[in-house]
């Protein structure tokens, strides 16, 4: 009996191009982040936000439901609390566990940007944010719409007022999930970076404002920016805490900061080698 | 696609500064398809020379082509053409050898289908059949080794990077290990950079050496070349006062070097008597005197002591 080396085979030359490349990174990262977790937010999510959303346009008189009825969503405490849990299950890990287990040295040995890296893993985290800050809104709107509770065009409208704050909220969020996840190589610290920092920049501006006049100190509290978009997408009337113009470019602007914020950070680590 | 030729790598006085540090001064150096030792102790420049190769970095000045691209302006094509095994760990844990590994070889561009029939040929490869649906997190470090080399080999590179393949394995898997490197240049015919500080390690496994030192081109080109270029040395052992004994050697006109416990002289067979006078004279014992048989650790400590006899060849 002879014994030989092993052999493998060559492969052939065909190689698919950078999309196929974002499109894997952006389905594994995305699988990745599926578990106990991320499961039970979405489940929890859902349940309650669509309740929250459709007891008050449900409870409205016949043919009185306006577009304001839709608004409850966001006056919600659940709905920031489970955006940020999301934010903090599938964001916090997303670059962290990659630099602690230094996976990004094989990620960018390979014919891959850091672009693209990057561009990857922040779509994964922005539709897993997405599932919550805009997904319970979309399907309340369905279901409420095939009750027949409402007209089609208040059905489109706050459709479109669930997209616009929807997405504004998963901009600002999943830059900040990037931003803590490539702060650090631990993604538990990332997490807590995540809530801490939301979480103190709405108390720390309730305690300011409580004692000082200034209304501009105001656009610090990314939930006070969301809750004036959202007064204002779904025409609820009243006085807004912030300008909600201004305060939908700045969730937005400081997302896309936070974004590049992680790119530079990402920029410095040390590909090959110690 | 840019033609390979003879020549694998070309670098044409590279210098990489960082900030103050000369990460690599002027590094000029040619190397055709084959096994590359890239040697040096640590902080020689090898890290930063690899980062160039890839095009992970820009050199400050010179050039740097590798399978026939520009690094500095053509990254992409040499990464789909390279494969890199780094020295630390950075595989993910949770993932199995055979999902890790065909991930990495879409990554490089493989369709689906093809990166699986490709992990499962690299995975046995590697001797990794058995265990292969295993949590990486399970594995040794052994076999988290020939899991990198498999992600390294995946989509069939013309160029293997492996940077320390056999660090922290014990007797048994460095043999196993360097077998494997073996036949991934003898049989699969890849042609290999192994960047390490253990020289014995690539003696056997190389046939070119780049020989760096904080920074500095100290050799590089064919071993046996190189080898034999400095191949006139003779090694003494001695019993004796070897003070009185160096001394009558220099008085006959010789310019012996200790190295260690060995004395070493450069000169022609025929000065054999004179090297025996000389011990007669002094009361010396010789215990042996021969031909010095030279590795690359001779090659490189000679470099070090005289570093202004850069070889390029």
């Amino acid at each position: 009996m002879s014994i030989s080396p092993p052999r493998y085979t060559a492969t052939s030359r065909v190689r698919r191009g950078r999309p196929y490349r974002m499109l894997t990174m952006f389905s594994h990262e995305f699988r990745r982040r599926w578990g106990l977790a991320t499961a039970f937010i979405l489940v929890l999510a859902y349940l309650a936000l669509i309740i929250t959303v459709a007891i008050p346009v449900l409870l409205a008189p016949p043919g009185g439901a306006s577009l304001s009825d839709f608004r409850g969503l966001y006056g919600s405490p659940i709905w920031p609390l489970l955006t940020l849990l999301i934010a903090a299950a599938a964001g916090a890990g997303s670059l962290a566990d990659d630099l602690g287990s230094r996976a990004i040295t094989l990620y960018l040995s390979r014919p891959i940007l850091l672009l693209d890296y990057l561009s990857a893993k922040a779509a994964s985290v922005a539709l897993w944010v997405a599932l919550v800050a805009v997904g319970p809104g979309l399907v309340s709107v369905l279901i409420i719409y095939l009750l027949g509770a409402v007209p089609a065009a208040t059905a489109f409208a706050a459709a479109l007022a669930f997209l616009a704050v929807g997405l504004a909220s998963t901009i600002f969020f999943t830059g900040l999930s990037l931003a803590f996840s490539a702060a650090t190589s631990k993604s538990l610290y990332a997490g807590a970076g995540i809530f801490g920092v939301t979480l103190s920049l709405t108390g720390g501006v309730a305690a300011v404002t409580a004692v000082s006049s200034n209304p501009t100190i105001r656009y610090l509290d990314p939930l006070t920016d969301i809750q004036s978009v959202a007064g204002a997408a779904f025409q609820s009337g009243g006085v807004p805490a912030t300008d909600p113009s201004l305060s939908a470019i700045l969730l937005v602007a400081v997302g896309l900061v936070l974004g590049v914020g992680a790119w530079l950070r990402l920029e410095r680590v040390e590909v090959v080698g110690e | 696609m840019a033609s390979v030729g003879d020549r694998l790598i070309s670098l044409e006085s590279v210098v990489k500064q960082f900030d103050q540090q000369r990460a690599l001064d002027a590094v000029t150096a040619e190397f055709r398809p084959g096994t590359i030792g890239l040697l040096g102790p640590n902080g020689a420049g090898k890290t930063t020379l690899l980062r160039l190769l890839m095009g992970l970095l820009p050199p400050t000045a010179g050039r740097l082509q590798v399978l026939g691209y520009d690094a500095s302006t053509q990254p992409i094509p040499i990464r789909e053409r390279v494969g890199y095994m780094p020295e630390h760990e950075c595989l993910i844990p949770e993932m199995s050898a055979v999902g890790f590994v065909a991930y990495m070889g879409r990554l490089s561009g493989l369709p689906p289908e093809e990166a699986l029939s490709r992990t499962h040929d690299v995975l046995q490869f590697v001797g990794l059949r058995e265990e292969r649906y295993r949590k990486i997190s399970q594995y040794s470090i052994g076999m988290r080794q020939r899991v990198k080399l498999a992600q390294a080999i995946v989509h069939d590179p013309a160029l293997c990077i492996l940077d320390e393949p056999t660090a922290g394995l014990d007797p048994d898997g460095r043999r196993e290990m360097l077998e494997l490197v073996r036949a991934l240049s003898q049989i699969q015919g890849h042609s290999l950079i192994v960047s390490t500080h253990l020289l014995p390690d690539v003696e056997g496994l190389c046939d070119q050496v780049l020989l760096l030192d904080a920074g500095h081109l100290l050799a590089a080109g064919p071993v046996a070349t190189l080898l034999d270029a400095g191949a006139a040395d003779t090694v003494v052992r001695i019993k004796g006062d070897r003070e009185r004994f160096l001394a009558a050697l220099v008085e006959k006109g010789f310019s012996p070097r200790m190295m260690g416990e060995e004395l070493r002289l450069a000169m022609p067979s025929e000065a054999a008597t004179q090297v025996f006078e000389a011990a007669a004279a002094t009361g010396t014992q010789i215990r042996y005197m021969g031909r010095q048989i030279h590795t690359l650790e001779d090659l490189f400590l000679a470099k070090v002591q005289a570093p202004d006899s850069t070889e390029s060849l």
